[in-house]
């Protein structure tokens, strides 16, 4: 038995040898991630968003009454069409008189005080009121000229009034003349971090859609504004919700990747892998290559890159690291 | 003239000196190959053992590493070929040259110790030259024939086979014997012990063979695993180094134990 010794430990360094290998190979095989792989392809970016809007009647001017005054007589009340020279108010001349010299006083007493204000170098307070109160004033003698009747100088309708017959206005009254011409209005906004050059939308209003014709927006206050003039439906009130669809398809991209192939790191760059093939010692591998990648633009399927990338990994099996080996799935 | 004797304990010092500067490399490979591969941080005993006493290597390169194994398979390949067929040629070739003449003896050896001296580099191009215009390059068996006739076995071999007596192989002739049966009963069994040292060093020297491979091969499917660990940087752990260099200790560890035993020095 002494003399086989050495047959027998190389025997068993053999099945050792061959139980590793074959073990290694099982587990090499089931350690695999499956992954299916895809290629840049031209695209365009599609994004749709929905908004609620509002219809509104669009104002074609407002009338403001400078000063506390009692309404002798109201000709026209909220909703009426009027025509241009239509009467809508009268107001007590002698109120507007009344009021008229008191301004004037007013503004003989804020002219000395301008004047010492200048001499002093002192602030403008005096001097701005005193134009604000001229401006009044230019109204109120317009007014009186007129014997305290507040006419429509073009087609109108009177969207709000706020005034009754023999009672005293609290001066900070504001007539609201809406234009039938221009008519509803359906606006919207779009936050600043959801805007995209939309290149076409639609409205829902009640059961019916509508396509929109967009204009450029305004933007404000960290918004897009919209408002697109509606055709023949002042039969919606003001104020109707409307929900507004918008879509925005871009130009054709030369090189995008599904959404499902990037992956952000802890710093919230971006990457995917690429899959190389290289040669072992046991035949061709194929290996997963962490790519950096700058992402140009992106829509919810799709992602625009700067360069070409080829076999990028879209889906796996298991959870990848730079360098894994994985098996590739044919498509 | 009186020998001045070295006191043992100095004698036993400078022994675990220089045992010791000799193994310690050996040694932290061993220690290094119980390193848990993941590096968890050692917050108190429990986990100090857990990451310096941990089988983890070993199951990694063992059950996970089927590069490491198919390089194994490569080395095998590469290596007990060679060594059988040198150990065929060179002990014919060291047999044929004692029936030689002592001149043509010595003229002969004298050309092999100058091709045996010469550097690898310089009969590189040459081989290859010679593999390529016999369209072997790129196969094992370029490894292996050049791995085969290595001028130095001889060499070894032959002062092995000197020391059997001359006359020993004249009275086998004398009573009718060939020369394949003067080989095989006689010159074999008289060379055995050589043969078996001769076959340690040599497959030590085959087992890490590295330059042949890369130059002769030039295949990764056919790359031995010490071509692998010379361009492998830090994947291959010192487990893999650790099972690697096994055979070869318990090849040199049985012919050293079958030389001892057989020239009847005690361990």
């Amino acid at each position: 038995m002494k003399k086989y010794w050495f047959v027998t430990v190389a025997a068993g360094m053999l099945l050792a040898i061959g139980a590793c290998t074959l073990i290694s190979a099982k587990n090499y095989a089931e350690d695999l991630a499956v992954v299916t792989l895809t290629s840049t392809a031209p695209n365009a970016i599609r994004e749709e968003l929905t908004v609620d809007g509002e219809i509104f009647y669009e104002e074609i001017s407002e009338i403001r009454l400078p000063t506390s005054c009692t309404v002798e007589e109201v000709f026209a009340g909220e909703g009426a069409w009027l025509e241009a020279g239509d009467l809508i108010l009268r107001l007590k001349e002698s109120d507007l008189q009344i009021a008229y010299y008191e301004m004037l006083l007013q503004a003989e007493s804020l002219e000395e005080t301008a004047e010492a204000e200048a001499e002093e170098f002192r602030g403008g307070l005096a001097a701005w009121q005193l134009v604000r109160l001229r401006e009044e004033m230019e109204i109120l003698e317009e007014l009186i000229s007129q014997e305290g009747l507040i006419c429509a100088r073009e087609e109108a309708y009177v969207i709000y009034q706020g005034c009754e017959e023999g009672k005293r206005t609290d001066g900070e009254t504001v007539l609201k003349l809406g234009l039938p011409e221009k008519g509803y209005r359906l606006e919207w906004a779009v936050d600043m971090s959801g805007f995209r050059e939309f290149t076409s939308g639609s409205a829902v209003i009640g059961k019916d859609k509508r396509k929109l014709a967009l204009g450029q927006p305004v933007y404000k206050n960290g918004s897009y504004r919209y408002s697109v003039r509606l055709e023949g439906e002042e039969r919606y009130a003001q104020g109707y919700p409307v929900r507004i669809e918008l879509q925005y398809v871009s130009e054709e991209y030369p090189m995008t990747i599904p959404s499902s192939c990037v992956r952000y790191d802890g710093t919230g760059a971006a990457y995917v892998y690429e899959v190389v093939e290289q040669q072992r010692n046991f035949g061709k591998e194929y290996v997963v290559w962490k790519t950096g990648i700058t992402i140009e633009d992106q829509d919810e399927k799709k992602v625009v890159v700067k360069a070409a990338l080829t076999n990028v990994v879209v889906r796996s099996s298991k959870e990848l690291a730079d360098m894994d080996a994985v098996a590739v799935l044919e498509d | 003239m009186r020998w001045y004797r070295t006191p043992r304990a100095v004698q036993r010092g400078a022994l675990i000196l220089f045992g010791g500067f000799v193994m310690a490399p050996l040694v932290w490979v061993l220690l290094r190959s119980f390193e848990n591969p993941v590096p968890y941080k050692a917050e108190n005993f429990f986990m100090f053992l857990y990451r310096y006493l941990s089988p983890g290597q070993y199951i990694d390169v063992l059950f996970h590493n089927l590069e490491y194994w198919i390089s194994y398979w490569n080395t095998l390949f590469l290596t007990v070929p060679t060594l059988l067929l040198a150990m065929f040629l060179v002990s014919l070739a060291a047999y044929g040259l004692t029936t030689m003449g002592d001149k043509a003896q010595n003229r002969i050896l004298a050309g092999y110790a100058v091709l045996a001296l010469l550097p690898m580099q310089m009969l590189l191009v040459p081989q290859l030259i010679a593999l390529s215009n016999m369209h072997l390059r790129g196969s094992r068996l370029a490894v292996i024939l050049i791995g085969s006739f290595t001028p130095w076995h001889l060499f070894f071999l032959h002062r092995l086979c000197r020391r059997v007596p001359d006359s020993v192989f004249e009275m086998a002739r004398i009573e009718g014997a060939g020369e394949l049966t003067i080989f095989c009963r006689i010159a074999l069994p008289q060379m055995r012990m050589g043969l078996l040292v001769f076959g340690i060093i040599v497959s030590a020297d085959l087992w890490g063979m590295v330059e042949e491979p890369l130059v002769y091969i030039q295949d990764i499917t056919k790359y031995p695993l010490s071509v692998l660990f010379a361009k492998a940087r830090g994947e291959l752990s010192y487990a893999g180094a650790v099972l690697f260099s096994l055979p070869v200790v318990v090849l040199f560890l049985n012919g050293i134990w079958g030389v001892m035993e057989k020239e009847g020095i005690q361990g």
